[in-house]
Order: structure tokens, then sequence, then C-alpha cells
């Protein structure tokens, strides 16, 4: 393939750093869905947001969510706490630049703050933000945040839930024309890469910003290579039309590792899987019939094996989690209790509970068989694994599971309508202690994503404690405590936390891979000059000079 | 012809509109909706979730979604896509002409493939040469296309790397490309789900095309051909065939609405981002006025396919002309009567 005039070399604005240049090309798997931060859900869309716009703080690579400890300037250079704590204030790097060229100012801080919480705007991250009660612009370069009241993650949300958004640019935009605005299809940010092009469905570019107030990255371009599924995503690693691919399942790992020019990187995902148990039914108006017993769901969780479980399906690639977190994160207790793999006290408690087997191995009580649905999304093939696994493992004590394989729009529908009986569940998290409020406590069953409807108020209290407590001994008794409580009452079982495998092309001199974001220092990736292959060459003088022809 | 023509349309429009609604209805009426397998975040509050579904109706009754809906495409306006995130007219306009290219190239490969394997066939009939040809058409016809894509794709893009492994271009360097290297570069893309889909195709023309040609093998007119002393390829290609390809004609336009259809597999496995790839991922997320847009255009397609190979069968022959012209003066002298 020839290359257009132009395309020649490593000249221009590369040449103004020894090392600068070269191209990485990524294999995604699916589509970016939008460009906005403020609507970055998918990984995809948080990936290009993290790339092209800046927090005012970063978490570094402790991911540390309390306090400020860890904590890295972004757009802020410095920040000071109030003597309460109840108003933190930020001061920007004044060399800091839009895309456009038009300087980063305090009001753009104030202005993300007002169109994240904007009711009207709907923006995802919005309950996040609930605790801050506003945003000043002392001067232009100093924006002051005001909290409702004091906890350990204020200046976590305040940092890191928002990517600041250009006012000058979407200040005119009525929300609800947001999503369909030429901003969003072009946007302009602040972070090391800017936006080059994007073709829905084809491939998304991002080029170097060389002025950078943060210094220009050594990457010239990077590559969003689209691709409609994991098969085609895995062809373009394996052909050498992409650089990356970020989650290389268990099946294909040996076929990139005999790739000469390929390596493999293994990282934590933040996110843990578990078997959900529904405690109420009719979407929630009355008990479940089997999983409002307490003791029968102790029993089932005794009665999982989930050290073989991960064994079998993701080898060394997972462990199991004590408990509703990943490891590394902010609520992370190592030493938190979790019922044991033991399918003879299982046995005994649901005899005692009344459930006796009958001549077909399946226990009954009356009329009532010990027989439950277990909803899988047929996009995730692990699930469908570990879902047969279970189905095994708990027929070993009478228990009849039938797996429901469903589309994830239909599995989503049954969980908001906590419709269902117990379903196997990926949630990734941000690594804050709040997931837990958000997801386990009373509070979320309206207003959260408690889908099981689990309900202790002893719980509730103790995590209410734990998001408020300063103290981090006090913080981490109180989450103890916590997760006492749920082992007790077994909502769940936590089955697993994945370990990913990233393919990635030899020539690459990569930074480490951050669990929440393995791109989180791709500014710092380089690829050496004399390991280069032509399309490391292109130069960023290139696109100038093809579109000018 | 004119009155032809416009009663196909009429009944081209009546089918779409048939077929839209009933999509209509069945995708609303199938489990989970857009925002459920968009927003599964679970920091994801409720409340956002019920403000997307009311912003884009999804929370009216079924009846209103409708009249909505049908009232929007009255206006040209098909709706906003909730997982594009933008208008459903630019995901189609940026789709249509992917789909386009990649069914008009297979297209033309197939028919042209199809008609010279039958020739070579019926002018070597009975030996090995046919009884291969026809073997190798079998086999191809009976496979399926998504597996032969994944072989292709395998065989092409990995064992052996001459074709790149999806997309319609490069996205590294197909920006910076002159003119005719940019082209080049999207002939290279299109080389293997072309290929893969026009085989198919090509095996199930060449038996059809084969059978016909022998059809006419013993008719009179080839008798006297070859009494005039003319060769047999010439026999076989300028006078045989001419009249052979009839119904092979039909096929064509009814093949344009079976190669959208059919490229929705190829486009998948290749990440070609045409129509089929779209409908599929729509389906998936429940993006219903992305589906319905397919539906519309898949209606369309059917029916000009069935239009076309209506009037390239007219065109080729005389007979049916004249019994349409017929048709259209019987009809204009009753009125006239009346």
């Amino acid at each position: 393939m020839v290359l257009g005039a132009g395309c020649g070399g490593s000249g221009g604005i590369s040449a103004g750093r020894a090392d600068a240049g070269g191209t990485i090309v990524v294999a995604l798997a699916a589509d970016v869905r939008n460009l906005l931060p403020a609507y970055a859900i998918s990984t995809q869309d948080q990936m290009v947001a993290d790339l092209m716009f800046d927090r005012l703080a970063d978490p570094g690579d402790s991911l540390n969510t309390v306090g400020d400890r860890g904590f890295l300037p972004r757009l802020a250079e410095r920040w000071s706490w109030s003597a309460d704590s109840l108003s933190i204030t930020f001061h920007l790097d004044p060399r800091a630049r839009w895309h456009d060229g038009v300087p980063v100012r305090a009001t753009d801080v104030r202005f993300t703050y007002r169109l994240f919480t904007d009711t009207t705007a709907a923006v995802p991250a919005a309950s996040q933000l609930a605790a801050i009660d506003s945003v000043t612009t002392p001067d232009s370069l100093t924006a002051t945040f005001w909290f409702k009241h004091r906890y350990p993650e204020q200046f976590f949300d305040a940092t890191y839930q928002m990517h600041i958004c250009p006012e000058h640019l979407l200040r005119g935009i009525p929300t609800s024309a947001l999503l369909a605005s030429a901003f969003s299809k072009h946007p302009v940010g602040d972070g090391q890469f800017r936006f080059a092009s994007w073709t829905p469905g084809s491939a998304l570019e991002l080029v170097a910003d060389t002025m950078n107030y943060r210094g220009r990255p050594k990457l010239d371009r990077v590559i969003l290579s689209i691709s409609p599924n994991y098969g085609a995503a895995m062809a373009k690693l394996l052909a050498g039309d992409a650089d990356l691919f970020e989650s290389v399942h268990p099946d294909n790992l040996s076929e990139v590792r005999r790739r000469p020019d390929l390596t493999t990187i293994p990282y934590d995902d933040p996110s843990y899987g578990f078997l959900w148990f529904n405690l109420r039914t009719a979407k929630g108006t009355r008990p479940h019939p089997l999983f409002a017993d307490r003791d029968l769901r102790r029993a089932l969780s005794m009665a999982i094996d989930r050290a073989a479980i991960v064994r079998n399906v993701f080898d060394t690639l997972a462990y199991v989690p004590p408990g509703p977190f990943p490891r590394g994160a902010s609520n992370a207790d190592p030493s938190a209790p979790a019922l044991p793999y033991d399918t003879m006290r299982a046995d005994r408690l649901l005899d005692s509970a009344g459930w006796r087997r009958g001549s077909d191995g399946i226990r009954r009580k009356g009329a009532r068989e010990l027989a439950f649905t277990l909803s899988v999304p047929t996009s995730s093939k692990t699930r469908q694994q570990i879902a047969v696994l279970i189905q095994d493992q708990l027929a070993h004590v009478g228990a009849r599971v039938t797996v429901d394989p469903m589309e994830m729009p239909v599995l989503m529908q049954r969980l908001e309508g906590h419709d269902f009986d117990a379903v196997l569940q990926n949630w990734r998290t941000d690594g804050a202690m709040d997931d837990l409020r958000q997801t386990w406590t009373t509070d979320a069953v309206r207003h959260g994503a408690n889908y099981g409807d689990y309900a202790n108020p002893t719980f509730d209290a103790l995590v209410d404690s734990a998001l408020t407590t300063s103290d981090p001994a006090r913080v981490h008794e109180l989450l103890h405590r916590a997760y006492t409580i749920l082992d007790n009452d077994a909502p769940a079982v936590w089955l697993y936390q994945p370990r990913l495998v990233a393919g990635v092309h030899r020539r690459l001199h990569h930074a480490p891979f951050r669990p929440d974001a393995w791109w989180a220092h791709l500014a710092d990736w380089s690829v050496p000059v004399a390991d280069r292959l032509p399309r490391d060459n292109i130069g960023l003088t290139a696109r100038t000079t093809a579109q000018a022809q | 012809m004119r009155s032809f023509v416009v009663r196909r349309l009429v009944q081209a429009v009546t089918v779409a509109a048939a077929v839209t609604t009933l999509t209509f209805v069945l995708i609303h009426l199938a489990p989970g909706d857009p925002l459920a397998g968009t927003m599964d975040d679970p920091r994801i509050a409720p409340s956002v979730r019920a403000h997307w579904r009311q912003v884009y109706g999804l929370d009216r009754p079924l009846p209103v979604q409708y009249v909505r809906f049908l009232t929007g495409v009255a206006r040209g306006d098909l709706g906003f896509s909730v997982s594009y995130n933008e208008p459903v007219i630019a995901v189609i306009r940026r789709a249509v002409p992917n789909t386009l290219m990649l069914a008009g190239t297979a297209l033309v490969l197939s028919f042209a493939a199809g008609i010279l394997i039958a020739v070579i066939q019926v002018r070597r009939e009975g030996t090995l040469t046919d009884r291969a040809l026809g073997a190798i058409s079998l086999g191809l016809y009976s496979l399926p296309d998504f597996w032969l894509a994944q072989v292709a794709l395998l065989a092409f893009s990995y064992w052996l790397p001459i074709f790149p492994a999806g997309g319609t271009i490069d996205p590294v360097i197909h920006p910076y490309l002159g003119p005719a290297a940019a082209a080049l570069d999207r002939v290279r893309h299109l080389v293997l789900p072309a290929v893969t889909l026009a085989a198919l195709t090509a095996a199930w023309i060449a038996r059809f095309q084969r059978a016909a040609l022998l059809d006419v093998a013993a008719d009179d007119y080839l008798r006297t051909a070859r009494a005039k002393g003319l060769s047999e390829w010439t026999i076989l290609v300028r006078h045989a065939l001419r009249n052979a390809l009839l119904p092979v004609i039909t096929l064509f336009g009814l093949s344009l609405s079976a190669f959208v259809s059919g490229a929705v597999f190829v486009e998948k496995v290749f990440g070609w981002p045409g129509i089929g790839s779209v409908a599929v991922d729509a389906v998936g997320a429940r993006d219903y006025p992305v589906i319905i847009a397919c539906t519309i255009i898949g209606s369309i397609l059917v029916a000009a396919g069935s239009l076309i190979a209506d009037l390239l069968y007219m065109l080729a022959d005389p007979r049916l002309r004249r019994a349409e012209g017929d048709a259209d003066g019987g009809a204009t002298s009753a009125v006239a009567g009346a």
C-alpha cells in the first residue's frame, strides 16, 4: 500500500520530541456510543472521554477514593480544603487550553457541575453528585465546591465523576439537544489527545495534542478500530490490523501467546460476578416463595464450590471475592467472612428447614419443589458456563435449577421489574465505597440497583456510618461488620472477580495497566524508532496534507 | 407499461406499510426496551432511566407511539436512535451505501461467475469438468454463508494474510492516502466479503443457468446455426445463452433483496458496517426506530427487486410486452366505452 503525499517520515510536529511518534490501533468489540463525557456509560465511551477530556484531579494508580491521598493534579494544579471540610477550592492550571485554543476557566467547572446535575439533562452520574450543594467561582482560575455534608469520598465525587466540559461550546445547546448536537460528533476537549474523526461502526481517531499543558503524548495517534463483535475484533489483532485488544478470552490465549509479535498483559478488572437471589417476587410486592427464607439462601450458598467454578471457567484468571467488591476497591475487605463450601452443612440446613428429598433426588417441602430459574445473559459465555456448573452443584443438594439464557435488554428489564428468581450478574464498579449504598442498601431497592430486594436496617446503618466516617480504621471496622451481616443474610453468592488479559503488539512500550482504565497512561506509551511499522511513521501533518489534496 | 409500474408501486407501498406495522407491533411486544440494554450500569439511578424513557416516548401507550411514529415517517423523520445517539436517517444514510457496494458487487460477480460456469459446463457436458464444476456448485450452494465467511476470514486474513480482517477501509492509513491508493484500499477490503457472498449465489445461478441452457440445446434455431457452420462457442454464447437468460434475468431482480438480507451474516463476520449489521445490532439493543427503518428499507428493496425482475423480463421477452400493452389498451378502451 502506497501512502499519499505528506505521509512519509515522522517529520513535522512529531519531530518536536525525540521519542514521539507511532500509532496504536486498538481493536474494539463494540462501537463507541457517544462522545459527550456526560453520557459516557460504556467502557468504550469512557476511554474516549478519558483520553480527550481531563478531570480536575485523577485518583492515580492507588485508586484511592477516600480523602485526596494519591490524587494527581490535572486541570487543578492544586487544591485546598476549608477548615470545616465543607468546601474544596480548586486552583486551575493557567496553561490548560481547550483544543480550540480557548483557556480552561473556572466557569467551565461550574458549567459542568450544573450540566451534570440538571434534571432535564438526566446525566447518569448525577446521583453521585447529590452531596455537592453548589460550585462557585471566586475568580477565573478558582472553583470552589460546596458540600451539603462531610463524607470521606467528597473529593473523589468532585473530581472523578466529571470530565470538565467547555462552556463556550455547549452553553447555547438545550439539554434535550445535546446528544444530537454537532459537539457530540466532533467534541473539543482539553486532554492529551484531541479528536480527529469518527465513522460510527468503523473507526475513531484521536491525535496527539502537541501543545497540551500536561505535555505532548509520545504516540502520534490512537485509532479505535471498531468491530461488531468479539470474533471480528480478535481477527484484527491476530491479522496484525490492530495492536491491542483489551480482553482476550481464555480460549484464545494460547493462540495469542504463540504469536511472536504479540504479548499478553493480565490486569485486574474492577468488577465482580455473583449469583443474585430475588428476595421478593411479583415485582417486589410479596416475599419470594424460596429466597425469602434466609436459611435456604445460606444452604444454597454453602452448596456452591466457588473455587472450583473459578478454576474451571477462568483457570488462573479470576479470584473468588470474599464480598461485593473487587480487589483494591476502597470498600474491599479481604478479611470479610464468607460462608464455606460445605455440602454436608447445606444438606443438614435444608433437612432441618423441612426440605425432603424425593425419589428423583429433588427436595420438596409440602407441594413446593426446590426448583428455580437462573437467568443469564446470552452475551456472556462465561456466565452461561458458570450457570451450568451451579446447576450441577445445586443438583447434588437436591435443588433443580433451570438455566434461562436471555438477551441483555430482556435481563435488565426483568431486573428492573424485580421479576426473576435468581440471576448471574456482573457489576463493574468505580471502586468507591458508595457502590455498596447504590447496590445493597434498602434505599437502593427503589432508587438504586438493589434488584434482589435485600433489606436489612442494621446493614444500612453500618454502611451509612462507614460512608460518613473519616477515620480509616473505623471505616474498616464498620464495613467488616456490614459484610458479616451480608454474609449471614446471604442475599447473593460472590463468585468471581475476573482478571482480564490484553493482547498487545510487542513493539509498543507500554505503561502499567490501571484496573479502572487500562488506557490511563496511554500518553506515556511509545514505539521505539527501530521497531516502527509504516503506520507509525505517518506523522501528524499527513492528515492536513491529505485533506488539502 | 406505465400502469403496470404504477400498480406495482402501489402494491409495494401497501406491502411496506403492512410489514412496517407488523414489525412495529412485534418488536414492541418483545421483552426489553432500548434503555434496558444501554443503561445497565448499577450506578445509574432508576429516575435517570425513567427520564430517558419519557424523552423517547417509551412510557406512552403503544397506539400513541405508533401514531407518533407514523406522523414522523410522514414528515420524513424516522426517529432518533437510542443506541447510536443520532437521527435514524443518519444511521441509514451511512449504512446503505456500504450495503449497496457489497451487495451490488456480489450481485454482479455472482451472475458473471454463475453464467460463465454454466456455459463451460454445457460446453463440456458429461465430461469430468462438467461433473467437477457441478459438484463444486452443489457444495458451495449447501454451505451456510456465516460459515463460509468465517473460513474465508481465517484462510485469507490469518493463515495467508493477503486480505484485511474486516471493515470497509483501513482506518489507520486511509485518510492519508491519495485517490488511487484509497480506491485500492476499498477494493482490498471489499474482496473477501463480496467474493464470499457471490460464491454462494454463483453456485445457485450456475445450476439454474446450466439447466436453462440444456433446455434450449435441442431447439431448431440452434440446429440452423450449426448448419450455417458457426462454431460451438458462438452458438452457445450468441444464440443459446441469449434465449436461456430469460429465467436468470428474473433471478437478477429477485436477488437484489436476497443479497441485502443475505449480507447480514457476511457483514457481521467481516465487520462491514452495512444495513444488515445495523439491523442485527438494533434488534439486540431493541433500538425500535432503527429496526423499523431497516424493515422499511428491506420491504422497499424486495418490492423494487420484484419490479426490476418484471421489467427486465418484459424488456427481454416481447410476448410479455405485447400482453401488457394489450391489457393497458383494453382497459383504456373499456373506460372510453363507459
